[in-house]
């Protein structure tokens, strides 16, 4: 009787502990899952149809791409400039997005924070034997914020000049001679001085009174590469100064060259300086072609190198025809054909720009495009014209304006300083 | 060893069943804190030890290490150490005979000074932690199991009755006392820490739980405020909606949590983690997975580690759920178990540390109280060998303190008793002397009366009463032949007639006196008035002749009765009668010495021989 109740009690036990064992953690121990494997975009794939969005007529380069590439069929489609950007963003992703989108350099600040664009270095040899025409300067206009890839390239170098007419200037007594000018222009004052003697002439150096600004920001992004706000330099104190100068003796135009009155200016003499990219040759040349050899090209005033908006293309991320897409890219972007092709324009009095372009590159500061940039430049622009109308002293108001902007947009540039330096 | 293959072929089935048991291992275990178990695979395994001796349990052992290794896949150590103990058992009792629970004390106390030392040059465990607690837990599961077999085998009727190696039925104090001290705190703590373990893996999870999904929770609240603009910008992985979505997940991650966004595809949006890394960061951790709820998973780390606890370090909670309904992006978080584990891990060193420091203080304890008893026991041992003799030699009882209740009182009682035996004893000695002279009183009175009732109050000499005893005692007992002399006085009627029985009685004492003198060895009895007999235990003639004729011829010797001036001459007749040549009854021998005498009285002859023609001289 008293072996078997041990006997029983023994056995007990044994079953009590193997039936704690399986305790272990009051969690279900499950199997594996099977991955979920994305499903490819078949619709895509089975198109052989590159789609192209573009702000202007890319008729011509589309046929010669055809010809070159008949197995790729090029589909077009045209948009606004001002709109291209964001039906970009809208789409990307969806049914509609392009493989190739032309873009301005302009746009730079509103996609290079964004991951929707390719990068352009991992397109083919052709295409990095390209990109490396690229100024190292200029790279950051084409670059993601992190400076990690080339989303786009320039279709053409836009190295701001300073376009002038030199017969006018040397009626008047200035320096007709691209160095002199450069040379003369190089103290806001001669700027201001030129400006003042001209009109008495009707003759306008501005077409509004911000122009000396927009000259100096050729040169400079609204924050440099620590992300501080740049645009608070003496050569943004001398612009303003040359602003407030103009405004104050009414040295502008007041109209531009997009508009009738502007360009009937133009034809009729009175406007004898522009400042902008190298696009200008062309639209003076359809603006006042009787004007050929009277038109000449100089570096910017205030002794400034810097650039002005230029197209430039790049190709979706989501493309499935990123092959293609390169192929056109290569056939789109002329800064091989530069090298080849004389540059010598009678209608400049047989200047050669891109090789001004070219070699004022190496001159340039860095231009940093940030996607707060847009947000910047509306309070920039907000503000600039008090500070013109102002009779305080600029540094204070620049200093003032630097506070400001860079309070508003702490956070964000923390964001961006941080993702910087993840790069670094 | 060919006695230990008979053992093993009579405990077949019953080393069976416990390799059995032992094989089970981890199965035979109860669970106690994360990547600890208490395992019973030694318990079996020293069972196996006690009662089938040791050349099956390192074969057992061997097959369960392997078993563990290999099947169960176990980690290196729990693999290893059954094997390690088990061997190290059997050398111990080889070399000396011993408590299995102190040489398993033995080998835990140089494992752990062994694996101390090695960790000096080899980094094996991630920190002294880990290794003292591994070291405390393995310590205490391996000795507890070891004093369980003891207690199995010791105590529990039959499994004693298993035990071939039955040395001694007898326990030990010293044993007692340990196997009750140890079990009584290694067993309530042993399932205290059970109880306390499974609790606290309950807290861990719900701890992990509360982490990560506060973690979470504060994430998705901040990104509800989000508008779709930004969750576009989100898409298009917009560098400051990503990084607006990094500040708040650095904000979330805290407390070892490493938070990680990312897609279906495993793309990573935002990690509290540094890297730039988007491959395996946003899936789910690499492992064994185990389900807690429908967010929370625990998981381990494959392949096999150096022990149990190393596996479970690795481990990783991991806590997934929708960053918001509007897009396919999921908050990954997750929290190493080390995190929740460290904290429990030092406290759990702590307590298996403080349980066997208590394990070894309880033993040195144990030792000295029963050391303390033992000596308490033989002093009483000693004080109690030869007492009687220590009591007659009027010996003092020592006072000396134990300072244990029980064993003073005993002593005292001792006390008590022996002063009250020793008083008894004087006591019992003095009536011993009483009765001692009362005895040899009573056997001088015995001896007296004995003399008066055997001998003739006249003549000192035996009487008839003797006679008779002593005829009787020479035929049963000794002699193969007696001779039977009868005689009396020759007209000693007219002696006494003439002179007074003064002078007769007189007569008498002089002829007692006479014969005693002749019979030589005989016996000389007076049977009554002037009859005398001279007994001899001889048949042989001759010597029966010389005493006759001594007699008569000291008959010739005359008395002289001084004062009275009065000579005279006694004269006798002696008739003689032999057993058994003259007769086979002794009663007869007598009456036949009788009829002879009167036969010598009637042909006036001074000796007769009986015969049955009578008449033969």
């Amino acid at each position: 009787m008293v072996i078997r109740f041990w006997r029983m009690t023994v056995l007990m036990l044994l079953l009590i502990t193997t039936a704690c064992s399986s305790y272990v953690t009051e969690m279900t121990p499950i199997s594996p899952g099977t991955e979920v494997v994305e499903q490819a975009h078949p619709d895509t794939e089975t198109k052989n149809e590159l789609i192209v969005w573009t702000f202007y007529d890319t008729t011509e380069s589309d046929r010669q791409f055809m010809i070159l590439h008949p197995q790729i069929k090029v589909k077009t489609v045209r948009l606004k400039y001002e709109e291209i950007a964001n039906a970009f963003i809208k789409a990307y992703g969806t049914r509609e997005s392009p493989d190739v989108v032309f873009l301005d350099s302009s746009m730079t600040g509103q996609l290079n924070g964004l991951d929707i664009l390719s990068n352009l270095r991992g397109q083919g040899n052709q295409v990095n034997q390209i990109a490396k025409k690229i100024p190292v300067n200029m790279l950051p206009q084409y670059s993601d914020v992190k400076l990690n890839k080339l989303i786009a390239m320039p279709i053409a170098l836009p190295t701001a000049f300073t376009y002038y007419r030199a017969d006018l200037l040397e009626e008047n007594g200035f320096p007709a001679d691209p160095d002199k000018l450069t040379e003369y222009l190089s103290t806001p004052q001669n700027w201001v001085d030129m400006a003042i003697k001209l009109k008495t002439k009707g003759i306008y150096l501005f077409q509004h009174y911000t122009d000396p600004i927009d000259v100096a920001a050729m040169s400079s992004s609204i924050l440099n590469r620590k992300l501080e706000f740049a645009w608070d330099s003496q050569v943004f104190q001398d612009a303003i100064y040359v602003a407030r100068e103009i405004r104050r003796n009414g040295l502008a135009l007041r109209s531009t060259i997009w508009d009738p009155s502007g360009e009937q200016a133009l034809r009729d003499g009175q406007l004898a300086m522009l400042y902008g990219g190298p696009w200008i040759t062309d639209s003076l040349k359809s603006w006042a072609p009787d004007q050929a050899g009277s038109w000449r090209v100089s570096q910017l005033p205030l002794h400034l190198y810097g650039y002005r908006d230029g197209a430039m293309i790049g190709i979706a991320k989501d493309s499935q025809h990123k092959s293609e897409a390169g192929k056109y890219v290569q056939n789109v972007v002329s800064l091989t054909k530069s090298v080849d092709v004389s540059g010598q324009d009678s209608y400049l009095g047989g200047q050669d720009t891109l090789n001004m372009a070219r070699s004022n590159a190496q001159y340039n500061k860095g231009i940093y495009p940030t996607p707060l940039d847009a947000e910047l430049k509306a309070l920039w622009d907000k503000n600039i014209q008090g500070i013109i109308e102002s009779d305080q002293p600029i540094a204070n108001q620049l200093a003032l304006l630097k506070e400001q902007m860079e309070q508003v947009t702490k956070e964000e540039r923390a964001i961006i300083k941080e993702a910087i330096q993840l790069k670094d | 060893m060919l006695g230990s293959k008979l053992r093993l072929q009579a405990r077949l089935p019953l080393a069976i069943l416990l390799l059995l048991f032992s094989l089970l291992g981890d199965f035979l275990s109860l669970p106690m804190l994360y990547g600890m178990r208490f395992h019973f695979s030694t318990l079996f395994l020293i069972l196996a030890f006690i009662l089938i001796g040791s050349p099956a349990a390192i074969i057992m052992a061997l097959i369960t290490a392997c078993s563990n290794y290999v099947w169960l896949q176990m980690s290196v150590w729990d693999s290893v150490i059954v094997f390690a103990e088990i061997l190290f058992l059997a050398l111990a009792c080889r070399i000396r005979k011993g408590s299995v629970f102190l040489y398993d004390l033995l080998f835990w106390f140089l494992t752990s000074a062994i694996l101390l030392i090695s960790t000096l040059y080899v980094d094996l465990f991630p920190s002294h932690t880990q290794l003292l607690l591994l070291l405390a837990k393995s310590s205490v599961n391996g000795s507890s199991n070891a004093l369980m077999a003891e207690v199995l085998t010791t105590y529990l009727p039959f499994i004693r009755r298993l035990k071939i190696k039955n040395m001694s039925k007898k326990i030990p104090l010293q044993r007692i006392l340990v196997h009750l001290s140890i079990s009584g705190l290694i067993i309530p703590f042993v399932c205290f820490m059970i109880m306390t373990g499974i609790s606290q893996n309950h807290v861990i999870n719900l701890r992990a739980l509360q982490l990560t999904q506060s973690a979470a929770s504060s994430i998705q609240e901040q990104v509800s405020s989000w508008s779709g603009g930004n969750y576009r910008a989100l898409e298009l992985r917009d560098v400051i909606q990503l990084g607006e979505l990094q500040r708040i997940v650095n904000n979330a991650a805290s407390g070892g949590t490493q938070i990680v966004i990312s897609n279906a595809a495993g793309d990573v949006l935002a990690s509290s983690q540094h890297t730039d890394s988007t491959s395996s960061a946003g899936s789910q951790p690499e492992g064994r997975l185990y389900q807690y709820n429908s967010n929370l998973y625990l998981t381990l780390p494959e392949g096999r580690h150096f022990t149990e606890l190393s596996v479970w370090s690795g481990g990783v909670y991991w806590y997934s759920i929708s960053l918001h309904a509007s897009v396919d992006y999921n908050i990954n978080i997750t929290v190493p178990a080390s995190h929740f584990l460290n904290e429990v891990y030092g406290v759990y060193a702590i307590e298996f540390g403080l349980v066997i420091a208590f394990i070894l203080l309880v033993l040195i304890v144990v030792y000295v109280l029963s050391k303390l008893i033992v000596q308490i026991l033989i002093k009483l041992t000693q004080e109690t060998t030869g007492l009687p003799d220590k009591i007659a030699a009027a010996f003092e009882m020592s006072r000396t303190e134990s300072h244990i209740v029980e064993f003073d009182k005993l002593n005292l009682n001792f006390q008590h008793m022996a002063l009250r035996l020793k008083e008894m004893f004087t006591e019992a000695t003095r009536m011993n002397r009483v009765l001692t002279e009362q005895a040899k009183q009573i056997r001088q009175s015995e001896q007296e009366f004995q003399q008066l009732a055997f001998t003739d109050a006249l003549t000192k000499i035996p009487n008839r009463l003797y006679f008779h005893k002593h005829l009787k005692q020479l035929i049963e007992e000794r002699s193969s032949a007696v001779t039977v002399m009868f005689m009396d006085l020759n007209k000693f009627k007219n002696i006494n007639d003439t002179y007074g029985h003064e002078i007769g009685d007189r007569l008498l004492q002089h002829v007692a006196g006479l014969l005693t003198t002749a019979a030589g060895t005989g016996n000389v009895c007076r049977l009554g008035g002037d009859e005398f007999v001279v007994v001899l235990p001889t048949a042989d003639r001759v010597p029966v002749i010389q005493i006759a004729e001594k007699i008569l011829e000291l008959f010739q010797l005359p008395l002289h009765i001084e004062g009275e001036g009065l000579t005279l001459q006694p004269r006798t007749s002696i008739g003689v009668a032999c057993y058994p040549g003259d007769t086979g009854n002794p009663d007869e021998l007598l009456k036949l010495a009788d009829q002879a005498m009167y036969l010598a009285k009637q042909s006036d002859s001074q000796v007769v021989w009986y015969s049955k023609e009578q008449g033969d001289v």
